[in-house]
């Protein structure tokens, strides 16, 4: 009796084995992976919204003598700058008035000149259209929106820091911000805002 | 172009936490055949493998901070494509199964007798395990067709490796008998087949 349930234990199993795995059908691989966007999509928008409630102070960002600080701490007074930039930002943190989408690649071997290229296009800057470029007039400068997610990023990643100047750019090929903030000398950033961390930081000259 | 093959799913998971916007894409893409398999098995439908399946990767997607990394990761996705497919089960309970397209033989080949009983010998088989009552037919969808250890087994269903093991000798010993009798297997159905079929919801950690 063992040895005939054994047998057909085996017989099963033996058969059960040689069935192929099914390939998922395309449309439903296709429709699910579409559905992952869509998720992520969402994913990426939820932190931004979040990065907001640090924000909820009117007071959490102060622009003085065209810096932005970004407070949370004992801070010394801010440089005045880009005072030829300065423009007044709204409550919710608008850095719109150092805020560029140059487009620019930054790269590792020339980051520091290129982030000091940002800052002397920032400085000089008499009116908000001054750190337009190309490639921003092309997509009609930065958005609100992004100017807004930019604030939100910078002030979940690196409170308690002034800010210079920040360009929605790349770096190394990944989508970044390149921030300068106000230490001394000042400090050249690029912000993955994916993964809320400084990838890159260097004193500029 | 990444290179996700460097990456094992536990690496992957965590670049996805971490906010790799393609890492858990990759993942399903890496695993989406066996899934797929687990759904259809166990929901023996279509439409619904398909929907359950979408749920289940949205779900993962939404909870895998949760991941503790005690269970490989294609345990912790079977054990919740299995949930989602469990809860779609007891939605329909009261409708009638819909057969599988694949159990359709191909009559238009009648003169190929070899391939005839061939094919009818492939759908016998996963008629028979269609048959089965749920428990039955989910643990030798895990051990004997998708190759799972009894211990893997166990940590999908969430039950001791002993029941496993009990579950997929009564199952064995159930098809034998279906697939002795093909003419019995076409009216057995899994709520008559003698057996505790309840649908049991498996603890994912959702709790």
């Amino acid at each position: 009796m063992e040895n005939d349930d054994s047998g057909q234990q085996a017989e099963i199993r033996h058969l059960l084995r040689q069935q192929a795995t099914p390939k998922i059908p395309s449309d439903v691989g296709e429709r699910i992976q579409q559905a992952l966007r869509s998720e992520q999509d969402q994913r990426d928008t939820a932190p931004k919204r979040r990065w907001l409630l640090p924000l909820g102070a009117a007071a959490a960002l102060a622009l003085l003598a065209g810096v932005i600080f970004i407070p949370g701490g004992s801070e010394p007074e801010p440089q005045p700058v880009a005072a030829d930039c300065s423009r007044p930002i709204s409550a919710e943190g608008d850095l719109s008035a150092v805020t560029a989408q140059t487009g620019r690649t930054y790269s590792e071997a020339d980051f520091a000149v290129q982030a000091q290229q940002l800052v002397n296009e920032s400085s000089s800057c008499p009116s908000s259209t001054t750190t337009t470029t190309n490639a921003e007039l092309q997509t009609g400068g930065p958005t609100s929106s992004g100017v807004t997610q930019a604030t939100d990023c910078l002030v979940a990643v690196i409170p308690q820091q002034r800010v210079l100047a920040v360009d929605m750019a790349t770096y190394e090929g990944q989508e970044v911000l390149v921030a300068v903030t106000a230490a001394e000398p000042p400090q050249a950033l690029a912000v993955d805002c994916n993964r809320a961390k400084v990838m890159v930081s260097t004193p500029l000259q | 172009m990444d290179d996700f093959s460097a990456r094992d799913d536990q690496q992957l998971l965590s670049d996805h936490v971490a906010g790799d916007t393609q890492a858990f894409s990759e993942l399903f893409r890496r695993h989406s055949d066996r899934l797929w398999a687990v759904a259809i098995r166990t929901c023996r439908d279509q439409e619904d493998a398909a929907d359950a399946l979408q749920e289940a990767m949205i779900s993962a997607f939404r909870r895998a901070e949760s991941f503790r990394g005690d269970a490989k990761v294609t345990t912790w996705l079977h054990r919740i494509v299995v949930n989602a497919c469990l809860d779609r089960l007891r939605a329909r309970k009261s409708k009638p199964t819909v057969p599988l397209p694949e159990a359709e033989p191909d009559l238009g080949t009648r003169d190929a007798r070899d391939h005839i009983d061939e094919h009818v010998t492939r759908i016998t088989v996963l008629e028979a395990l269609d048959r089965l009552p749920e428990e039955q037919r989910l643990a030798l969808t895990l051990v004997d067709l998708q190759g799972c250890s009894v211990e893997e087994a166990s940590r999908i269903l969430n039950v001791p490796d002993g029941t496993i093991k009990s579950r997929c000798f009564r199952g064995r010993s159930r098809m034998h008998e279906l697939l002795r009798n093909p003419v019995e297997t076409a009216h057995v159905t899994p709520n008559n087949a003698g057996e505790n079929d309840d649908v049991r919801e498996v603890d994912d950690g959702k709790r």
